[in-house]
């Protein structure tokens, strides 16, 4: 648990300064970054999925046609 | 202030096209800065949490479906997530100034260094959940209908919720003072 200061005032947030700091690019790239690592996770996932049939069919296979 | 219908259709665009999330954006983009700030007390870090904020709200927008409420009241409730998680890892000290038109509300348990020492104390014992209601209606003076937005309940509810957990904070400062 974070510890609380109770303050008398709010200091004043100077307005200027905070238009600086908009940046929708910024949000732009990061939302890019996330949504190419969740398709590429989903993706590999699916991949992933098929390589385990894949085994699993050739080991049926193998003791299938060993015994 | 957007009329809904017009937030509406801003959602709308931007969950077809994430470009479309810069009007959204710009329209709450100070007033989460400041909210943030407030609390955090530091441009930088407020930069970074309030680009959190934005960030997680537009991957999670295709989950939001518009429930009568306004848009702010689930960037403010992202937003109080991200601060709380800003202070669990850190440690640092929160900020928090009582809202000019709530000081009635604690005169009594403000008046000196010590007694505003204990009221801080008081607060860190409550749980998470509470805590994040008395800051709500308390230090960030959101009226108890914009809470209940926020937590998707009633007014009525919120309300009860709040006067129950003040009753619990008197009461321990009383038995402390």
């Amino acid at each position: 648990m974070a510890k609380i200061v109770i303050d008398d005032q709010t200091p004043e947030l100077p307005d200027d300064e905070v238009g600086k700091y908009r940046d929708f690019s910024r949000i732009q790239n990061r939302f890019q970054q996330v949504s190419h690592g969740m398709r590429k996770k989903r993706l590999d996932k699916v991949r992933n999925r098929y390589w385990f049939l894949a085994v699993l069919v050739i080991l049926l296979m193998l003791i299938f046609l060993l015994t | 202030m957007p009329e809904p219908t017009d937030e509406i259709h801003l959602i709308e665009a931007a969950k077809k096209n994430p470009q479309a999330f810069e009007a959204l954006y710009n329209l709450y983009h100070h007033r989460i800065f400041r909210f943030v700030w407030i609390k955090v007390r530091n441009m930088e870090t407020s930069a970074d949490i309030t680009s959190d904020v934005f960030m997680k709200a537009l991957v999670n927008l295709k989950n939001y479906s518009h429930q009568g409420f306004p848009f702010s009241a689930w960037l403010f409730r992202l937003a109080t997530n991200e601060v709380n998680l800003y202070f669990r890892k850190t440690g640092k000290e929160k900020h928090v100034t009582i809202h000019p038109e709530m000081k009635g509300e604690w005169d009594t348990y403000i008046e000196t260094g010590e007694s505003r020492q204990r009221l801080a104390e008081a607060l860190e014992n409550l749980p998470a959940d509470d805590l994040k209601l008395v800051e709500w209606r308390f230090f960030d003076g959101f009226k108890f209908h914009e809470i209940a937005e926020m937590e998707s309940l009633t007014e009525a509810a919120v309300k009860l919720k709040v006067y129950r957990i003040l009753d619990v904070l008197k009461t321990q400062l009383i038995r402390r003072g």
